[in-house]
């Protein structure tokens, strides 16, 4: 059993270097944005920092429960996805031994990449030890079970937010005493009461973040696009850690008032666009550069992934706070969308959409080893998008955080190939 | 007696054409959560959806090949024509898998009638509620798509039937626990699949004849191997089974979706039966994907207990996500009761049997301390 005092050794790293970051930052001229970013950051792992040294409860989260209810009850948190990818992506050795780690406890080598390292990670001490754990059935069988696993680790209470496979009026109530139930746990095990007015005035903020994220996506519709393909991580990263806090709404405001800038200005990512891209999943998370690499080479923007679709159909309500917590997910991307029978979300249809809106010359899919509720997708997605759409499509074989399975340069290699000869064509 | 079981599963296609009653719909199924009493209720006949022995040549166009090789097999029998008889075919969000197998074939295949139901992860008040909304959505999709009527009459007589089987095969189950049990696990395992083939009320007539037959068995088929628990992901072979059964085991019991799961507990059939299915459904023996994983793994340890478990081999199809990840706690658990278990991560169509035999042997000399 991992003790206590590593992991918040760990976490006071983690607090200490983002302030540094912070510090450089201040001393140079940086977007705005990009400073609240790393305050935002700092100030959630400092949350669940404080929270272990006073002996306050602290919830391991998955990354789609309703956090804004955990700050509603002050309820200090962290995404152990968010931190694994994180941690995951600071050196190879490190990326690997949470990998041996996890795979020693029994993980097979095939499961996913960031739920290995969170495994990892939790073996070897290197977070805080939380009190309980909170995760969603969304999206996938792995987060499901890692949670679980994650659960057993640590020898702790955990909740499961049930996601129905169709959020229609029986799939709507189910979830909402499901909510109403994980209120019932957290009061419980916390002491801590919700006062649902607090919960409105959180959800008021939330909702105001999401707006501006959405008014992101559409600036990401411009010719040139605004911005490259590293933003939807970078926004995604303060949807999770900050939804439902000030810092959360100025990080969005501040963007969305740079990039709409840059829109007045004409201005794209690179100086000539010439392909735009609809990267039909995450980007390999292990090397973002990825993104940079497609622009200088081929003047490649990707103004869309799946973490960066911000999804406008979906109305949230902060005076109906249950309906608000079960219907947020639906905005995030193709992930929690995708979670329902093709045939009632229409998800298919829904991306080959978004293609069209983002106005992409061409569409990616990054086919992440591990991840069947996406690559059991492809098929349906090159013959909607690639056959009757016609736009050329491809599919790079890749792995999110493992390059042990893809390297970089292979994946180049595939792209570059696909590039040529649609440059041919 | 076994041989008329063994028969229909070995001869599943046609022993399905050959049951099937003139302008009687035939409606598949996968997945031991759906609620089958529902089709049986409408007059339909309730098959098996499954896969074959063809290699997977074009299933792999429409589903990766990190798909596990059961929906990729299933998919492969679709895609060749073999379910081109079927009315309907429904199933449940159980896994990623069989999630994304629905969507390929309800866009690709011509099935008439296709449905998935959501289940839930769980089982409390709430999600019983749920899911008797899906078992009654599942009822009015049929009677919609087939212009029928499925009375509760009809629903009550369906539980009868259908807890009749599971009352019967809780028979035959409990001689297991016997020193020298007269059946072994390979020939129960298809006693149980051949509920997943024959009409039902004939399946019935079939196992009460076995059950007489078994409870008066004066010679014992088992083996006086070492006895093991068998769990894993979706098994419809029983050479799996044989082949341990050759090598020093003896199965005396499962956790299988395949096996003990299909009976291991009945409906409490009431005045409402679309509630009461919802109930036996949702608190019949946990697969892995069900929260907490504590009920899977109590029931697991009652099992070793119950009937004498000397050993537990855990037989996850590749690529089987929740079935490999459950395998994790599940061995940790066993470990910490020092019970022996052996983990062997299979393909959906015997592979390696030469390897299989060779580990299954010395888990079970291992056991036996030889």
């Amino acid at each position: 059993m991992v003790t206590v005092q590593e992991g918040i050794k760990e976490f006071q790293g983690i607090v200490d270097r983002l302030g540094g970051t912070i510090e450089r930052l201040k001393a140079r001229s940086t977007a705005k944005s990009d400073l609240i970013f790393w305050q935002a950051l700092r100030d959630y792992y400092g949350r669940a920092l404080e929270a272990k040294e006073q002996g306050q409860p602290l919830i391991m989260a998955g990354m789609f429960p309703p956090h804004e209810l955990f700050h509603a009850m002050d309820i200090p948190y962290y995404v152990a996805e968010n931190h694994a990818i994180m941690e995951g992506q600071a050196t190879s050795e490190l990326r690997e031994k949470l990998f041996d780690t996890a795979e020693g406890y029994g993980m097979p080598t095939d499961f996913c990449s960031p739920h290995r390292a969170a495994v990892g990670l939790a073996k070897l001490g290197m977070q805080l030890k939380p009190d309980l754990v909170v995760s969603t059935a969304t999206t996938c069988d792995q987060t499901l079970k890692l949670y679980d696993l994650l659960a057993d680790v640590y020898g702790v209470p955990s909740y499961l937010v049930d996601s129905p496979y169709r959020i229609d009026e029986a799939g709507l109530k189910y979830a909402q005493q499901d909510i109403k139930d994980l209120i019932s746990f957290l009061e419980e095990r916390t002491g801590r009461k919700l006062d649902y007015d607090r919960l409105k005035e959180v959800l008021r903020l939330s909702k105001e973040a999401y707006d501006y994220w959405e008014k992101l996506y559409e600036l990401r519709k411009t010719v040139p696009c605004p911005v490259g393909g590293r933003a939807g991580i970078k926004d995604l990263t303060l949807i999770q850690t900050s939804s439902g806090t000030q810092i959360g709404v100025d990080y969005f405001k501040a963007r969305y008032e740079e990039l709409k800038e840059k829109v007045e200005r004409g201005e794209g990512v690179v100086p000539e666009e010439k392909y735009r891209v609809a990267w039909l999943y995450v980007l390999p998370l292990f090397d973002l550069s990825i993104a940079d690499w497609l622009e200088k080479e081929f003047g490649a923007v990707i103004v869309v992934d799946s973490f960066g679709y911000a999804a406008s159909d979906i109305d949230l309500n902060p005076e109906d706070p249950i309906d608000f917590l079960v219907k947020k997910p639906l905005k995030r991307g193709f992930v929690c969308r995708g979670y329902a029978p093709n045939e009632y979300m229409h998800f298919v249809d829904d991306l080959a959409q978004v293609c069209r809106d983002m106005r992409a010359d061409v569409a990616i899919l990054l086919s992440h080893w591990s991840c069947q509720q996406y690559t059991g997708t492809i098929r349906m997605l090159k013959d909607e998008i690639g056959g009757r759409m016609g736009l050329p499509f491809h599919v790079v074989n890749g792995d999110l955080l493992d390059p042990r399975v893809v390297s970089s340069e292979e994946m180049k290699d595939s792209l570059a190939e696909f590039f040529n000869a649609v440059l041919k064509g | 007696m076994i041989g008329v079981f063994q028969d229909a599963v070995r001869r599943r296609q046609e022993v399905i054409q050959e049951n099937i009653v003139p302008g009687q719909r035939v409606i598949g199924w996968m997945c031991s959560y759906v609620p089958e009493e529902v089709i049986y209720a409408a007059g339909m006949y309730p098959v098996r959806v499954w896969g074959g022995e063809e290699p997977t040549s074009h299933a792999d166009s429409y589903l990766h090949v990190n798909m596990c090789s059961l929906v990729r097999s299933t998919l492969e029998q679709a895609l060749r024509g073999k379910y081109d008889f079927l009315d309907g075919f429904v199933t449940l969000n159980t896994c990623d898998n069989i999630r994304r197998l629905y969507d390929v074939w309800a866009l690709y295949q011509k099935t008439h009638f296709t449905h998935i139901m959501s289940l839930p992860h769980k089982v409390t008040e709430n999600s019983i509620g749920y899911f008797t909304t899906e078992v009654a959505r599942l009822k009015e999709g049929l009677e919609a798509a087939f212009d029928i009527s499925i009375t509760d009459d009809s629903l009550l007589r369906a539980i009868e039937v259908y807890n009749r089987s599971r009352s019967l095969l809780r028979q035959i189950d409990e001689l297991r626990k016997r020193d020298t049990p007269p059946i072994t696990g390979a020939e129960l395992l298809d006693v149980v699949l051949a509920g997943m083939i024959l009409p039902r009320d004939r399946y019935n007539s079939l196992l009460e004849e076995l059950v007489g037959a078994l409870e008066g068995e004066k010679a014992p088929n088992g083996n006086g191997g070492t006895r093991l628990l068998l769990v894993g992901s979706e098994l419809d072979d029983s050479e799996f089974v044989r082949l341990i059964e050759e090598s020093g085991g003896m199965v005396v019991a499962d956790d299988l979706c395949t096996g003990s799961h299909q009976y291991w507990n009945l409906t409490q059939a009431d005045s409402d039966p679309l509630r009461a299915l919802a109930q036996r459904y949702l608190a019949r023996p946990d697969c892995p994907r069900m929260h907490p994983s504590e009920g899977r793994l109590e029931r697991i340890r009652g099992m070793i207990r119950d009937y004498r478990v000397e050993g537990v081999i855990m037989a996850p199809i590749s690529f089987c996500k929740l079935h490999c990840e459950g395998g994790v706690d599940l061995s940790h658990t066993l470990k910490a009761a020092k019970i022996p278990y052996l983990s062997i991560t299979r393909e959906y169509n015997l592979t390696s049997a030469g390897q299989i035999k060779t580990r299954v042997e010395s888990f079970t000399d291992i056991i036996r301390g030889i």
